[in-house]
């Protein structure tokens, strides 16, 4: 065994690192695990306000009630506009910034160490502050709705419907604020991840040999990292402009309302890669392992996020092509969106490869991958329309946009977080979730989904406007949007039988071993939970799939060497 | 259901032309739809297809372990390449007729109607440039309707299309304080903007090239353009000419045609309404914020129509 493993001499450090217990324990760890747990909690807690939003948007919208631009007496609102405006806008921003974009650095921060071998995060202090930035953005943002009300521009939050002429409320300020607080957050972690990527990895783990999930977040941070500035920029901008008179985007003053949308969309476009980019890498570790293969193209899948990377700074303007700018700018940035499809596609094609020829078991999180899998191809097709200029004229600014968010971040990122969820909960708890409940979740789960947001796809095509609070008897759209809102309750129902199923678990025995799903990646080398050093001894790594290695080897297994050590 | 009946959304939809604008939109969403529909089709089934066809059958399933085919993921990067750069060409192929009317003008050999359009909480604001007379008190022509907008049939029209705010330069706050209002002769000239404006206007009027309906054009937006007030909003006449923002500070051209599809252009009151409204929020009132745009029978009741309008 010697030759098989490094000893770290990290375990001495883990009772004296870990001597406070209980709350204060929490409060003051700076243990990747605890606060990557931490990360999971708050992000579902503010997963689930926003999804109370979403319900309570959904109410509103079922059935419509203007008659002439004009509220219907007839047909009462649940919701009067300005409450309309802040829930939509609180379910956006809490959906991107308070839950995917920060539960995907959760588990960045539980599993990237773990993959490559190492006792922690770089800065493990940096680490918890990233953390506890968290959960104050979001009091901050929401403690708008105590001071007369929250945001209420949309979580794009264009000017000059920000300036404090159109939303004089403190509330616009605070959201502002609290969206600074999780960008620093996101570029505290980004950095911590390229730190802890580049320096920490264990023995004869290449960059050639990195687990994708650990790709993902290595591409991921370089894109916050970059990008993230100009968000706060933009929105340090608009504080000026707010409260010390600054004229920014002013143009009666020669600023320019159209430079918020710029600098605004140079973030939130790579923004949106942020968001699936660690899904890919979920999937990706998942779909092997439940095929019992290899992933397919693994310097495709690598390479291929490095593109979509690239290319995600060169395509920003394809939010912008109705705004009037000059039109050989609009050519070149919807040949460039037409361009980043090509990765994606190579991205599908190789799942697919990896499930071809597979013996594929299917557990909950292998359920979720094949879901991922074909709703993220609902969202990556329906986002090649919005590509067109020709065809982005009729449909910008439509529920069709809104469905094509909703299947990437929803059917994409979402299902990719629950798949990942149920792939390392028997890590992270050392228990495991009903595979019975597991699997009504997920069938509720598909099924309101695709309710919810396939309708939206007609709405749009029918001229229905995103962000409306209420719409024209006379239209027509009211049978799907009722549709819609079932949809969308069966959603909420499927994640009640998710939080069920989690309490449940969590009050059962800790059955789990160490490697429950015959895994590939070092994470499933230590126990479950694993101790607060993380491994005794680390096993050397010689191919992408070490765990199976030694797996093979206990087994006398002869086989030989599947991938020839490159790059060592 | 109501979805099923077309005169429901008939006059909301893209997806049923009623100009010839979105009908050349329509030949793009045509190629991307059939597109779509064959990758998608295929791409879920061979998904499928493994899903079922590869599912263990006994734990002791050990599958053949390779990891790549260079053939094939070139294929596979360039099928993509070359459907997406399919769609591309397709696009422009129709981006020129979109973009401006010449294409049109030149082939029906009717001239343009010029009209400016506003857009502030919460109305829509048309000016006929084109056939109203200057003056008017809040700096456009005579002819000018709220929410409905009147033109012949299958005639060019552009619109140049603007924000601004309803209280103008009385409110208060710093976005819209010390505006220069539309300027109109003396009262014009405090502001170095105002002074730049008045020249460019000038340069404007003294132009050859341009003929007096385009001159007006130019002046009434840019006098606009330089409130520098009010929020974004966005012109969306789903079945005519897609969209384009009203974004303060700029000037955004767009044109669209529509078709007559009542009855005999004799009869009285005849229209064919086309209906839109604004898609970029814009405050409380967004939801409300809509458009029409009335298709008159034919050249002899619009000309009727705006006779009317201007007395």
């Amino acid at each position: 065994m010697a030759t098989m493993e490094v000893s770290l001499p990290a375990a001495r450090y883990g009772v004296k690192w870990d001597k406070n217990r209980g709350v204060l324990g929490w409060l003051t760890t700076v243990d990747h695990k605890k606060i990557a747990i931490m990360y999971l909690y708050t992000t579902f807690f503010f997963f689930i306000i926003g999804g109370i939003m979403a319900l309570l948007v959904r109410i509103q919208l079922a059935e419509p009630h203007l008659i002439n631009g004009v509220q219907d007496p007839n047909s009462p609102s649940f919701l009067t506009p300005a409450q309309y405006n802040q829930i939509f806008t609180m379910h956006g921003t809490t959906m991107i910034f308070l839950w995917i974009i920060p539960v995907l650095a959760g588990f960045g921060n539980y599993f990237v160490p773990l993959m490559i071998g190492a006792r922690d995060m770089a800065f493990p202090r940096i680490n918890a502050l990233s953390f506890w930035l968290i959960p104050l953005g979001g009091m901050l943002m929401y403690s708008g709705f105590l001071f007369g009300g929250t945001g209420s521009a949309g979580w794009t939050g264009y000017v000059p419907l920000t300036e404090k002429a159109y939303s004089p409320q403190v509330g616009q300020d605070l959201w502002i604020l609290g969206i600074h607080l999780l960008g620093i957050s996101s570029m505290l972690g980004g950095i911590n991840f390229l730190a802890t990527i580049k320096n920490m990895r264990t023995k004869g783990m290449t960059w050639s040999r990195m687990p994708l999930f650990v790709w993902s977040m290595e591409v991921t941070s370089a894109l916050v990292v970059l990008a993230s500035p100009f968000i706060a920029g933009a929105l340090m901008m608009v504080l000026l402009d707010r409260q010390v008179g600054a004229t920014f985007f002013a143009v009666n003053h020669g600023g320019s309302a159209l430079l918020y949308q710029l600098m605004f969309w140079f973030y939130s476009h790579p923004a949106v890669y942020i968001m699936v980019l660690p899904a890919f890498g979920i999937i990706s570790e998942i779909i092997p392992v439940f095929s019992k293969k290899p992933i397919f193209g693994y310097k495709a899948m690598a390479l291929s996020m490095v593109a979509i990377a690239f290319l995600g700074f060169v395509v920003f303007v394809h939010h912008m092509f109705v705004t009037g700018l000059p039109f050989a700018v609009q050519v070149f940035f919807s040949a460039t969106t037409m361009i980043i499809g090509v990765p994606t596609g190579v991205k599908i094609f190789s799942w697919m490869a990896t499930l071809w020829g597979g013996s594929i078991r299917y557990d909950t999180p292998m359920l979720f991958s094949a879901g991922f899998l074909l709703m993220f191809l609902v969202g990556g097709i329906d986002g090649v329309y919005l590509g067109s200029l020709a065809v982005d004229r009729t449909l910008h600014g439509t529920y069709w946009v809104v469905g094509h968010i909703h299947y990437v971040l929803f059917g994409g990122s979402v299902v990719a977080v629950f798949g990942g969820i149920y792939y390392w909960f028997p890590k992270m708890t050392g228990r495991f979730l009903s595979e019975r409940l597991g699997k009504i979740h997920f069938w509720l789960m598909t099924i309101g989904m695709n309710l919810t947001f396939m309708p939206m796809h007609i709405l749009g095509v029918l001229g229905m406007p995103r962000r409306i609070s209420s719409y024209e008897e006379d239209r027509g759209w009211g049978d799907l949007n009722s549709l819609e809102t079932f949809g969308s309750f069966l959603i909420a129902v499927s994640v009640t039988v998710f939080l069920i199923n989690f309490v449940v678990s969590m009050r059962s025995p800790k059955t789990a071993p160490d490697d429950p799903w015959e895994g590939d990646t070092l994470e499933w080398a230590t126990t479950s939970p694993p101790p607060n050093h993380n491994f005794d001894s680390v096993p050397i790594v010689r191919s992408t799939r070490p765990v199976r290695d030694l797996r093979l080897a206990e087994r006398k297994v002869v086989e030989v060497p599947e991938e020839v050590p490159a790059g060592v | 259901m109501r979805l099923l009946d077309p005169p429901n959304f008939v006059n909301t939809s893209p997806l049923s032309p009623g100009g010839s604008v979105d009908q050349h939109m329509q030949n793009v969403m045509f190629w991307v739809f059939w597109l779509s529909v064959v990758v998608g089709v295929l791409v879920s089934g061979l998904l499928l297809f493994s899903f079922f066809r590869f599912r263990r059958r006994s734990d002791e399933d050990m599958p053949t372990q390779f990891h790549g085919n260079t053939k094939l993921e070139l294929t596979w990067t360039m099928i993509p390449f070359v459907i997406l750069i399919t769609l591309f060409v397709v696009t422009m192929a129709n981006m020129g007729y979109i973009q401006t009317s010449d294409d049109a003008v030149a082939s029906s050999g009717k001239p343009a109607i010029h009209v400016t359009v506003i857009g502030q909480q919460f109305t829509w604001t048309f000016d006929y440039v084109s056939a109203g007379i200057a003056g008017h008190q809040k700096g456009g022509t005579d002819i000018q309707t709220v929410t409905d907008l009147y033109i012949p049939p299958d005639t060019p029209i552009d619109l140049a299309v603007v924000s601004t705010d309803p209280h103008g330069s009385d409110s208060e706050d710093v976005t819209c304080a010390s505006s220069p209002k539309v300027p109109t002769g003396a009262d014009a000239a405090h502001t170095q903007a105002a002074r730049d404006l008045q020249s460019k206007m000038a340069a404007v009027q003294s132009d050859p090239n341009l003929t007096a309906d385009q001159k007006q054009f130019e002046v009434l937006a840019q006098g606009i353009k330089m409130q520098g007030c009010g929020v974004n909003h966005s012109l969306y006449v789903p079945s005519l000419a897609g969209q384009v923002n009203a974004i303060p500070g700029r000037v955004n051209n767009i044109w669209l045609d529509g078709h007559y599809t009542g009855p005999s252009p004799g009869a009285q009151n005849k229209e064919t309404i086309y209906y839109g409204q604004c898609t970029e929020l814009c405050g409380l009132n967004h939801a409300g914020m809509l458009l029409e745009v009335h298709v008159l029978p034919d050249q002899k009741a619009y000309d009727a129509w705006l006779t009317g309008a201007a007395s």
